[in-house]
């Protein structure tokens, strides 16, 4: 098990609790996903993984987060980084006065193997071929899907073991959506990298995650693998859209109950 | 028009001189979104430091070599600087703007206080660092330590702008420049980063103290610099290194050009308030100076 999350629970400024007792499991190579609407509190998981509630008064109150079986549960989210955990945040926070380059760069800020850094450089380059040219551009003129490609390719310069995107489609364009799940896909399968992914686009994500949590209210209501998410009614009715032709559409009428039963 | 150009060149060389002060402002701003105003006051501390490793110990039976007496200054300097940060601005991070000022004005009386109490406020004689006298350039004459001092500015200029742009540290530093959430998030320690910052803006201000101050009178008027580099590092823009040197000479000319012409029909007040005419030119027209991070808004 790579990353485990055991009974976590995360409490802003002392009082607002946004996560409850959460279990989350992943697995060396796997893409997980969280999903979930606004406020169900899929960021806040990522960032009590990644360290970094402390910048919104968060913190873990109570449960364990380890990585490859080390406890990091409040540990600094530099020392988190260093262990290989890089998160790229939501909102495409691109270093917008500095140049394209120089962003690559500070990804790679902790290492001092000149060479192999260069050889990632033009790995970057393979994944994210337009970059090469954006090079001497400053970063806050890109458009969002320049952006984004930096931001991955920013995290990979600092290899990590697991890698976490907090909602990378948000606002691009649905050809650009396919395009970046394509190359995650390709990087997933080249760096053999863990993901854990928060994403709004749950059919592009569930289509190709290998197991997914579903978060409603601060808890994990429902989780399973692709085959069991895909062939969940709830999830297929309120993350995917369909409602099954013969069946009765319970979306309207049932859908108080449905949280009810969840929340139990 | 060679007195004109004799003008010039004594602009130009002061005005770097200023550029070097508000690099010590543009390198702790960077890091950690605070203006000192207190700078002027920390300059002070670094030339009496000085003072007291070369003048006052050789006063006292102890002389100590120059490269000896420049180290310890430096070190002193460096325990100043992160004096400072831990124990007035470090607890403030997160306090809101008008808080940081107000901590700032208190700095800037204390340490003249504290400077008081330790040298005593009597003038004294700075130590003579850099060679005395004036280079001839056909007609022109340059001021040997001025010039030194400029062309130090210059060099600290490209220095930097390599550090900041190529260097682990130095984008590590400009990293937290940008954002602070965004350099977490990338395994930088924003306290190092501020930290470091304060350390390398104090000894910028001590080698602005040098130049400055090198064989002339040190005394607790000298602080004032401070005030006058601050339009100059408001003018280049706080988060360019490159713009200080370049809003020095600007005003640096300007304010020789006023000495020369518009002093003697204004009791000499003109050349003492012109950086601060500047300064709300700036403030009121591009408050970002003319290098600073306007936030980049994307339509």
């Amino acid at each position: 098990m790579l990353l485990s999350l055991s009974n976590v629970d995360v409490v802003y400024g002392g009082v607002i609790q946004v996560l409850r007792s959460a279990n989350i499991q992943v697995r060396e190579g796997q893409m997980v996903v969280l999903l979930g609407a606004n406020g169900a509190g899929k960021t806040t998981t990522l960032r009590a993984v990644s360290g970094l509630l402390h910048a919104d008064q968060g913190a873990v109150t109570a449960g364990r987060i380890a990585f490859d079986g080390q406890d990091i549960t409040g540990a600094d989210p530099a020392a988190i980084f260093r262990k290989g955990i890089v998160q790229v945040l939501e909102g495409r926070r691109v270093l917008e006065h500095l140049t394209v380059r120089q962003n690559l760069m500070v990804g790679a800020h902790l290492r001092r193997d000149g060479a192999e850094v260069r050889a990632d450089l033009e790995r970057v380059f393979g994944y994210f071929p337009r970059l090469r040219a954006l090079l001497g551009r400053t970063a806050g003129y890109l458009s969002g899907g320049e952006m984004q490609m930096l931001l991955i390719g920013r995290a990979l310069m600092a290899r990590p073991r697991l890698l976490i995107l907090d909602e990378p489609s948000m606002g691009l364009a649905p050809v650009l959506v396919e395009q970046l799940f394509d190359t995650i896909g390709r990087i997933r399968a080249e760096e053999r990298l863990t993901v854990l992914m928060v994403e709004q686009n749950a059919r592009a994500a569930i289509a190709r995650c290998d197991y997914g949590y579903v978060m409603e209210g601060g808890r994990i209501v429902l989780h399973g693998t692709r085959a069991e998410l895909m062939g969940n009614q709830d999830v297929q009715e309120f993350y995917l859209g369909l409602s099954g032709g013969d069946r009765p559409s319970y979306r309207e009428v049932k859908h108080y109950r449905r949280r009810k039963r969840w929340l139990g | 028009m060679t007195g004109l150009i004799q003008i010039l060149i004594e602009g130009v060389l002061v005005g770097l001189v200023y550029g070097l002060v508000a690099i010590s402002f543009v390198v702790i701003y960077r890091a950690s979104r605070i203006i000192n105003l207190a700078q002027g006051e920390v300059l002070l501390f670094g030339a009496y430091v000085l003072w007291s490793v070369t003048e006052g110990a050789r006063a006292a039976g102890v002389g100590l070599p120059l490269p000896v007496a420049l180290g310890l200054t430096a070190l002193a300097c460096i325990a100043f600087g992160v004096m400072l940060e831990r124990g007035i601005f470090r607890p403030l991070i997160g306090q809101s703007g008008f808080t940081i000022f107000m901590a700032g004005v208190a700095l800037l009386i204390l340490l003249r206080g504290v400077t008081q109490l330790l040298w005593g406020a009597q003038s004294r004689t700075a130590p003579v660092i850099l060679p005395e006298g004036a280079l001839t350039l056909g007609p022109f004459l340059a001021n040997t330590r001025l010039l030194i001092g400029a062309l130090f500015t210059l060099a600290l200029t490209a220095a930097l702008h390599v550090f900041f742009t190529r260097s682990r540290l130095g984008l590590r530093l400009a990293a937290v420049a940008e954002d602070h959430v965004t350099a977490l998030s990338l395994g930088v320690s924003v306290r190092q980063a501020i930290a470091v910052a304060w350390v390398l803006g104090t000894l910028v201000a001590t080698a602005a103290a040098v130049v400055l101050l090198s064989g002339s009178i040190l005394s607790l008027e000298v602080a004032g610099i401070g005030f006058k580099a601050l339009p100059v590092a408001l003018l280049g823009g706080l988060e360019s290194i490159r713009g200080a040197p370049l809003a020095g000479v600007i005003i640096g000319v300007l304010e020789a050009l006023a000495t020369t012409y518009l002093d003697p029909i204004t009791n000499g007040a003109a050349s003492g308030v012109l950086p601060y005419v500047a300064m709300i030119a700036v403030l009121l027209i591009r408050p970002y100076g003319l290098f600073g991070w306007r936030r980049i808004e994307r339509l």
